[in-house]
């Protein structure tokens, strides 16, 4: 029986896109033969608290889906500071590196937006000699200053060393197009391997019925409440348009913030759900007249392809992107909705990110 | 708006279901460890 190694900062019951996807990677291996181990944080996105029920021992193991899964206590800090995230990354990867080197493996993972779960992933396959692959959904280390915030020379550090991984890993996937290029120097096994729905959720979305007339349309968002979704912007477009409603459902960092800056602005058709049920989504879903998704304006963003989009297209409304990059053309090009740029900002530089670093032109 | 809708239920359909995409990266998982065993570093 071939073994697998999968380290994950997200894992089920999480339901943000990593933890879907990394699941459904896991449970497909196992139920392909593979024995399986999941190293990953206790339960703790996107609220940044540990859920109920997972509170007690660390390491946490069980088995689940014919998947080892061994839980850890996270460190929970600021997710806008770089600083403070690598700290946090370190105390995890310091406490999963035992997990990761104590199950024989014929294949490590490691799978973002932890950092240096990579580092820990490589470390492992060349202590073990096996291969290792690097399952990337997101440069996070740009995200921080592409949201204005301060990284004190750590973006152009863990640039250089996340590029340095990418260049020496045995694979690499990553959720865009526009990510797997970033990477000038990558192993020949490269591929992008896009964020998806699952045949199950696809099932229940489809059959989400057409909008009825409304005396007052509703516009929904359901997803992160972070700061790379720059929000505020819809808030703001919410108090111009007292005629229709805006729901914005989820949960984040950003939550607070929004709601302040609707009472600010007087929107009283802002609504903040907080998070909600696969269940309740599909009861907004239904209500929805047209989706809405944000992203600020960086070239970093260019990159996404948010996951949320997908489900908004699946229920069967039109959608405003407010982006650009890879998505904007899926959906301009497909006609599935409107394509808005987001608004320019201070912190929205057109400079290609990691340009500073002296490893760049590796 | 209902052609809008239908367009973006296809295209889900037909390139972003999870099961097809996992599929994909379980052959690519499968190929580094046979590619390694083949020919050992």
């Amino acid at each position: 029986m071939k073994s697998i190694v999968i380290i994950t900062s997200n894992y089920a019951p999480e339901t943000n896109a990593a933890a879907q996807r990394i699941t459904a990677v896991a449970e497909a291996m196992a139920a392909a033969g593979w024995r399986v181990r999941v190293v990953t944080p206790l339960p703790h996105y996107p609220q940044y608290e540990i859920y109920a029920g997972y509170d007690g021992r660390s390491p946490l193991i069980s088995e689940e889906n014919g998947v080892e899964v061994v839980r850890i206590r996270p460190w929970i800090v600021p997710r806008t500071s770089l600083p403070a995230r690598l700290l946090a990354e370190t105390a995890f990867d310091a406490l999963a590196l035992r997990h990761v080197l104590s199950c024989p493996a014929d294949l490590f993972v490691a799978s973002s937006p932890y950092m240096l779960n990579a580092l820990v992933g490589l470390l492992a396959s060349r202590l073990r000699r096996k291969p290792f692959l690097w399952d990337l959904r997101d440069l996070t280390w740009l995200y921080t200053r592409a949201t204005g915030k301060r990284t004190f020379g750590l973006e152009a550090l863990m640039d250089g060393l996340m590029r340095g991984v990418a260049a020496r890993a045995d694979g690499l996937t990553t959720v865009t197009q526009g990510i797997l290029d970033y990477f000038v120097t990558k192993p020949a096994l490269a591929s992008v391997f896009p964020n998806g729905v699952s045949d199950e959720w696809l099932a229940r979305l489809l059959e989400v019925p057409p909008p009825r007339p409304a005396s007052r349309p509703k516009v929904v968002y359901a997803g992160l409440l972070g700061m790379n979704q720059g929000l505020s912007t819809l808030v703001e477009a919410a108090a111009l348009l007292p005629e229709a409603d805006f729901v914005i459902a989820g949960d984040g960092p950003e939550r607070a913030a929004l709601a302040e800056l609707a009472r600010a602005r007087g929107a009283r058709n802002v609504e903040l759900t907080g998070y909600l049920s696969r269940h309740e989504l599909l009861g907004l879903y239904a209500q929805a007249d047209v989706f809405v998704a944000h992203l600020r304006r960086h070239q970093v963003y260019e990159w996404a392809q948010p996951t949320k989009v997908w489900e908004y297209m699946a229920a069967g409304r039109p959608v405003i992107y407010a982006g650009e990059g890879e998505m904007a053309r899926i959906v301009s090009e497909n006609d599935i909705g409107v394509i808005v740029p987001p608004p320019r900002t201070r912190s929205g530089s057109r400079r290609r990110p990691g340009s500073s670093s002296p490893r760049r032109s590796r | 708006m209902r052609l809008l809708a239908g367009r973006g239920r296809r295209y889900v359909v037909e390139n972003r279901t999870r099961s097809r995409l996992v599929a994909a990266f379980v052959s690519m998982a499968t190929r580094l460890v046979e590619s390694r065993t083949e020919a050992p570093r």
